[in-house]
């Protein structure tokens, strides 16, 4: 019972990643981005009560506090703070987006087969996350939308985790979700000195390193 | 002992916001030579003595070398940044309050690095990776201009995403070892090797050579490499360049000895490496001719030096790989020092700005040109050794791809004398220019450089040096 729930979870966390994938407002790309930290967490806490590792529980108590509340609060602050128009960019449009997503899709439950790792739908659940995640900070030309995509790519990373090896050792699953923070916290810090030097949230400006 | 040493060197992190703006330089410097006092005397004891086991911590020779390597240079970057901090403030292109926060992450860096070599767990050393990237960013976003900016984000995003790839590499190899979270530490990993899954540790490989190749600079994964090192204050690059990349390339040779215990030969890690060593070689040495930035071209030639020695051990010889490491990091990061001093002179990293450096800056010039020859392989270079032996020994084992190295070698050898000679002996069209260089912090730091290398080139050229690295070739 609990197996067929965890796969609904899974495929549901891919719904909202592949919805907030084609997503060019913030506020509504944020919104699916807290849908699939929210399921996430219920991941981990299901994995938690069925393997009774107590490190899992807290795994999950903290993926909602920090990916779930903080994270997407923080971006929100960040641009209420500097009036942004909550309008994304990207280099392609949004449509062609959406079909890009669902060929990788479809694409990682080729792999998933392929390699017949069990369960299935999970594992196809996360690579799919992680290439929408590589998709975006391709093509997404905003340093929000390059954020959120790059958090994609480590939500996929973490169902991974969970569903072959249910997570990391306790210290280890720690280091890597302090990394991540560290690092949001680090794109925030740039993101806003690149608002106070050009007055926008675009890498347009930050093209000029070429050879 | 080990965990006073990190702790030591955590200790700098917190150490500048502590002391007092006057003794800042002091005590960093205190700190810096304590550091390496220690690092070399752990390394000395496990040259000398046996590994070290511990719950926590694992260290053999060749960890040792690292060690030692990153103790020698963050304290001749340390000794580096104190001129070249003061020439900043003075032109008051840094400010004096984030001087604090400079030496801050630099010691943050420091111990990540430390951490990464020396920590027993496989899972942590990643952590230790990732947390490199993340003290390294403020470094490389240290100046308020446009490029510093765009760098520091492009290497945090570049950067962090190769190293999740990493992670789900590392997830893959704990999945090869049925579930058992204690087989991450690196020696179990090693004594288990036999009983992984095959299939499984080849994905997992192909994982961890993109991820942590982003780190080593290996082409296409490069792309943060350059603007990264040309952004960063020069000490920094020069940490970048000669330990933070070696560092990098040291997991992955770890996590190759694993896959190839576990395959049973190494035929089939040594080929993915052959073909990143020798696209990241040719491609470099075609940046590197065609380079109008001098911090942008040692950033190419580090790419390609990565490659040379990833090359050596895709061939089998470990030990003229880590021969060449030892010689890339000390000129490599003597050289990025010598930019330094051009640098402040000028307020420029572009060639054709700058002219008839010999004689205004004489004694960096002696060292910058000393130090370049021992880049580009002249004798008594170690790279002398290394290059001429790869080879010798690659025309046997792959002729093809040895020829298009050596003609990459040729490549990179005129792409440094047409790009470096001008600017060193050019006339330049203000002719009243003489020597107001006085003789500092950096030129000892240069010279110390100079006759390490040298010295450490004539010893391994003796059986005893052969011997000595032998012991090195051990990554596990």
């Amino acid at each position: 019972m609990t197996d067929s729930f965890l796969l609904y979870i899974a495929v549901g966390i891919l719904f909202a990643g592949f919805l907030g994938a084609s997503r060019m407002r913030l506020l509504s790309l944020l919104f699916f981005f807290r849908i699939q930290a929210i399921l996430l967490a219920a991941y981990a806490y299901i994995i938690a009560s069925s393997t009774h590792e107590m490190g899992l529980y807290f795994s999950a108590g903290l993926v909602l506090l920090v990916k779930g509340i903080a994270i997407p609060e923080f971006f929100k602050y960040v641009a209420v703070e500097k009036g942004v128009s909550s309008r994304l960019r990207s280099y392609i449009r949004p449509s062609f987006i959406f079909l890009l997503s669902a060929l990788l899709v479809a694409v990682s439950i080729w792999i998933a087969y392929d390699i017949a790792i069990t369960p299935i739908p999970v594992i196809a659940s996360a690579f799919s996350l992680v290439m929408i995640g590589m998709l975006g900070l391709m093509t997404r030309t905003d340093l929000f939308g390059q954020s959120i995509a790059f958090l994609t790519m480590e939500n996929g990373i973490f169902i991974l985790g969970l569903s072959l090896v249910h997570g990391l050792p306790f210290f280890v699953e720690m280091g890597v979700l302090l990394d991540v923070l560290i690092g949001v916290v680090i794109m925030v810090a740039l993101m806003k000195r690149a608002h106070q030097e050009y007055q926008t949230f675009d890498t347009e400006k930050l093209q000029e390193l070429t050879d | 002992m080990i965990t006073i040493f990190i702790a030591l060197s955590a200790l700098g992190i917190i150490l500048p916001y502590l002391s007092p703006q006057k003794i800042k330089f002091g005590v960093m410097m205190a700190w810096s030579f304590l550091l390496a006092a220690f690092g070399f005397f752990i390394s000395f004891s496990v040259f000398l003595g046996n590994p070290i086991i511990t719950d926590l911590w694992f260290l053999n020779a060749s960890g040792a070398l690292f060690v030692s390597l990153i103790s020698f240079i963050q304290m001749t970057a340390t000794l580096m940044s104190i001129p070249y901090l003061t020439k900043e403030l003075h032109e008051g292109v840094v400010e004096q309050s984030s001087i604090a926060s400079y030496y801050s992450f630099f010691a943050a860096f420091v111990t990540a690095m430390l951490v990464a070599v020396l920590v027993r767990n496989s899972g942590f050393t990643w952590v230790a990776i990732e947390a490199t990237t993340l003290a390294t960013t403020f470094l490389v976003a240290f100046y308020k201009r446009q490029g510093a900016l765009e760098a520091a984000w492009k290497y945090l995003i570049v950067g962090s995403t190769g190293i999740s790839l990493a992670l789900i590499g590392i997830l893959l190899v704990v999945f090869a070892g049925n579930h058992t979270h204690s087989a991450l530490d690196w020696d179990i990993l090693l004594s288990n090797a036999t009983m992984l899954d095959p299939t499984i540790m080849k994905v997992a490989f192909v994982f961890l050579l993109v991820g942590f190749g982003t780190k080593v600079g290996l082409v296409p994964m490069h792309s943060w490499l350059p603007d990264a090192h040309s952004q960063a204050p020069s000490p920094i690059s020069a940490m970048l360049s000669g330990v933070l990349l070696p560092v990098a390339l040291l997991v992955i040779l770890r996590f190759k000895t694993i896959v190839d215990t576990t395959l049973g030969n190494t035929l089939w890690t040594s080929s993915l490496l052959l073909v990143f060593a020798v696209i990241s070689v040719v491609v470099a040495a075609g940046f590197i001719l065609s380079q109008r930035d001098y911090k942008r071209l040692l950033a190419y030639s580090s790419i390609e030096h990565m490659g040379i020695s990833l090359f050596a051990f895709s061939l089998g010889g470990a030990l003229l790989g880590v021969l060449h490491i030892i010689g890339h990091a000390l000129a490599k990061s003597g050289l990025f020092f010598g930019a330094g001093n051009i640098i402040t002179t000028y307020n420029s990293t572009k060639f054709e700005k700058i002219h008839n450096v010999s004689s205004r800056l004489p004694k960096t010039t002696f060292f910058f040109i000393a130090l370049m020859l021992g880049l580009l392989a002249i004798p008594p270079s170690p790279l002398f050794l290394s290059e001429i032996s790869i080879i010798m020994g690659g025309l046997h084992l792959a002729p093809v791809s040895t020829i298009l190295i050596m003609i990459a070698l040729v490549v990179v050898l005129a792409g440094f004398i047409r790009s470096f000679i001008p600017m060193f002996f050019s006339a330049s069209e203000v002719s009243s220019e003489y020597s107001t260089e006085k003789f500092d912090c950096s030129h000892i730091v240069l010279a110390l450089h100079f006759l390490v290398i040298m010295g450490l080139g004539i010893y391994f050229y003796t059986s005893s040096g052969i011997d000595f690295l032998t012991t090195l070739t051990h990554f596990l």
